[in-house]
């Protein structure tokens, strides 16, 4: 396996820090390359903590163009350090410091409609190959989509994903971050499938539209509300058998579906039919990754991210766009 | 604690005999797992195998010339064809069938213990015996899994001890034996094969076929049946230089694989995709880790190892590691070392397709006597139906606060 001495990397400025890791930028010794760093301390009670265990072993079989590669698992006394293909800065970052050459009253952190779909394209392809490959990540979100300056967009941080081919029947309610949390999720289902990864993907979406995410809840009720409050309160009518949801309340307000339309009218007429079917607030309703990658709206994605698509898990692909 | 590590390649002798480890097991065992599942059934029976496993095993490394291995997995070792069979194991399981009465198990315990030779180990398997009586009992209320766990206890003594229809015998001849398996390898010739089948069409017991609805305990009487059969052939080869690996104990720990397999089972919730996970890691680790195989030194560190790797990559819901550890019985910081190095030797690809899994279902279901597939149109693998299903532990473990749900 791994043979490779940590030393032999160079450990530059500090990328980020999660709740089980600390990412630093390195070089590699020898090649001189950038990789990104991700040190994970290893606590004799807990072991390798679960997270790790799962990333690295779902990493392992998702080789993907535009999922982030682990190159290296290395493991020092108290730490282990994977080694991942270095990109540039995480797409939050990314809109962060983004404003629109082309439009200056743009607001800031929204993108251009072009980049938008180049985007969201290479996210339904890193996220329809974890789906073939039966893993769902659970955790997408701006933070966790890596940019580089080719202009590609890769999945990262595969902390809370898991294999859902092998019946293991518990699935956590915990996941997503809150604002990307799919409804179902929030009702309390605890048989989620692919659709909340698309919900999420959804999310995202309108999010690099206006530069704001779409639903910034606070708390797990008030993230339901913020998701009625613009696509209607479900009801035993629109939703059958939500009322036996977990979560279900008798108490909420009923809120009138509004039109995407209106509250995005900076996307075009197919961007909010393919947004529309991304944020169904019944699971089944929603598209799956390959259908989203087949709508019409992707006709004319730029060809560099396309390409991700003949070059299935070979990697490389993009030469900027 | 760490100095448990040092002398990590060759283990702790037999941890899991000693006074100190084992209590605790038991002490915690009651208000940690979540299922009381068949306290009488499940943890007093098998509990009193603990002296007879130690001698049952060696003289059924003997007997191995009966053995056989499955063709979908590795471990067959040089010069034993990967073959299937049926004959195996099982045998006496119509003998024994009174299930898992309490006059039985005390029976045997007895018998156990008058004829166990005075040898460290068995006297510190008793230990954990005593206590486990003491924890059968207060958990104490018989639920619905009783009934299919107390046909499968019968089978599962059976086959923890093969060899040994006449209880006396393999005990009588294990008693010379050192604890190092190169003697059980070459002293004990095929002393009691031919007892090992006995077909009974009468306890013939049907296993649905998906296995995620099966009950775990009596996936886990196959999965010890296999186990046997691979330990019986695995202690013939000679330990040579080099093949030590951080999974051998120094001697083979005085709890046997399916008393040991069926803790696992119980109190860390394991459920079928977990188990059949582990069984997936045997070959996998087999495969690429040379020195490795399962023998009677090997066995239960790989298990505790394999089912808290299993749990924490696989489930969402999971026991900690040192509730890992002390159901297993080893200290925090071995399973830890354990954990980080099963997870380097099998380069950490711990995902097995969910249709090897089938396969190995089938294929355990298939080969061991007194178990048989339930009529029927082949089960759809989708998992949509997998909800709801009685066969999983993880649900009811879910349920206890000491759970590590994944955080958000």
């Amino acid at each position: 396996m791994d043979k490779r001495h940590p030393n032999s990397f160079q450990q530059l400025e500090k990328l980020g820090e999660g709740t089980y890791a600390t990412v630093f930028k390195g070089r590699n010794g020898q090649t001189g390359a950038f990789v990104a760093l991700k040190e994970i301390h290893l606590d004799s009670e807990e072991g390798t903590p679960s997270t790790a265990i799962r990333e690295i072993s779902l990493m392992k079989e998702l080789k993907h163009t535009n999922i982030v590669s682990l190159y290296d698992v290395i493991h020092t006394e108290n730490k282990l350090m994977l080694v991942f293909e270095y990109m540039d800065k995480d797409l939050k970052k990314y809109m962060d410091s983004y404003q629109s050459p082309t439009n200056p009253s743009a607001p800031r952190g929204a993108l251009d409609p072009d980049v938008i779909k180049s985007f969201m394209y290479q996210l339904l392809l890193g996220t329809a190959f974890c789906h073939e490959n039966r893993v769902l990540h659970r955790d997408l979100k701006p933070q966790n989509l890596l940019t580089n300056t080719s202009g590609q967009l890769k999945l990262a941080d595969f902390g809370l994903a898991r294999a859902f081919g092998i019946p293991v029947n518990t699935f956590s309610n915990e996941v997503v971050t809150l604002w990307y949390r799919a409804p179902d999720v929030l009702l309390g289902s605890r048989t989620y499938n692919t659709s909340i990864d698309i919900w999420s993907a959804g999310c995202i979406m309108a999010e690099m539209y206006t530069g704001r995410p779409l639903f910034p809840g606070t708390t797990n009720e008030d993230q339901l509300l913020k998701i009625f409050r613009l696509m209607g309160t479900p009801s035993e009518r629109s939703w059958p058998g939500i009322t036996s949801f977990p979560e279900y309340k008798t108490t909420w307000p009923v809120y009138a579906t509004q039109e995407l339309r209106a509250i995005l009218p900076q996307v075009d007429a197919l961007g909010i039919q393919l947004l529309n079917s991304m944020l169904q607030v019944r699971p089944e309703m929603r598209c799956s990754a390959q259908q989203a990658l087949a709508h019409p709206w992707f006709a004319d994605v730029y060809p560099q991210a396309r390409k991700g698509e003949a070059l299935g898990g070979q990697g490389g692909g993009f030469k900027g766009m | 604690m760490s100095a448990d590590l040092p002398d990590s390649v060759i283990i702790q002798p037999a941890l899991l005999l000693s006074p100190r480890a084992s209590p605790r097991l038991y002490a915690a065992s009651p208000k940690r797992g979540p299922r009381t599942a068949t306290p009488t059934a499940a943890t007093s029976a098998p509990r009193q195998l603990k002296e007879q496993q130690l001698a049952g095993s060696e003289p059924a490394v003997g007997g191995a010339s009966k053995g056989y291995v499955d063709a979908g997995t590795q471990y067959s070792p040089d010069g034993f064809p990967p073959t299937a069979g049926r004959n195996v194991a099982v045998s006496t399981a119509s003998q024994l069938q009174p299930p898992g009465s309490a006059g039985s198990a005390k029976k045997r315990k007895e018998s156990g213990r008058s004829e166990s030779p005075s040898r460290q180990q068995m006297s510190g398997a008793d230990e954990p015996a005593r206590s486990s009586t003491q924890a059968a009992a207060t958990p104490g209320e018989p639920d619905a899994r009783r009934d299919p766990s107390a046909v499968a206890t019968p089978e599962a003594n059976s086959s923890a001890r093969p060899a040994s229809s006449t209880a006396g015998l393999p005990q009588r001849a294990a008693a010379p034996q050192d604890p190092e398996p190169e003697e059980a390898r070459s002293t004990h010739g095929h002393s009691s094969a031919p007892k090992r089948s006995r077909p009974d069409p009468a306890t013939v017991k049907q296993m649905p076929r998906q296995y995620w609805t099966c009950n775990p305990k009596d996936l886990g009487v196959l999965i010890s049946n296999m186990l046997m059969e691979l330990i019986r052939l695995n202690d013939r080869i000679p330990l040579r230089d080099g093949r030590l690996t951080r999974f051998h104990s120094r001697a083979p720990p005085g709890i046997s694989v399916q008393d040991y397999l069926q803790r696992l089972i119980q109190h860390a919730t394991l459920s079928p995709p977990i188990l059949l996970s582990m069984v997936y890691y045997i070959d996998r680790l087999c495969a690429l880790y040379s020195a490795f195989t399962i023998n009677s030194l090997t066995v239960h560190r790989f298990l505790i190892t394999a089912a808290t790797v299993a749990a924490k990559g696989l489930s969402d819901s999971f026991w900690t590691n040192p509730t890992y550890a002390r159901i297993g019985g080893i200290p925090v910081t071995e399973l830890a070392t354990l954990e980080l190095e099963f997870l380097q030797k099998v380069q950490w690809k711990i995902v097995p397709k969910p249709e090897n899994l089938e396969d190995y279902y089938k294929s355990l279901v298939d080969r061991t006597e007194g178990f048989e597939l339930e009529p029927g149109s082949s089960g759809s693998s989708s998992i949509d139906e997998s909800e709801g299903s009685g066969g999983s532990a993880d649900g009811d473990a879910g349920e206890d606060a000491q759970m590590v749900d994944k955080p958000a």
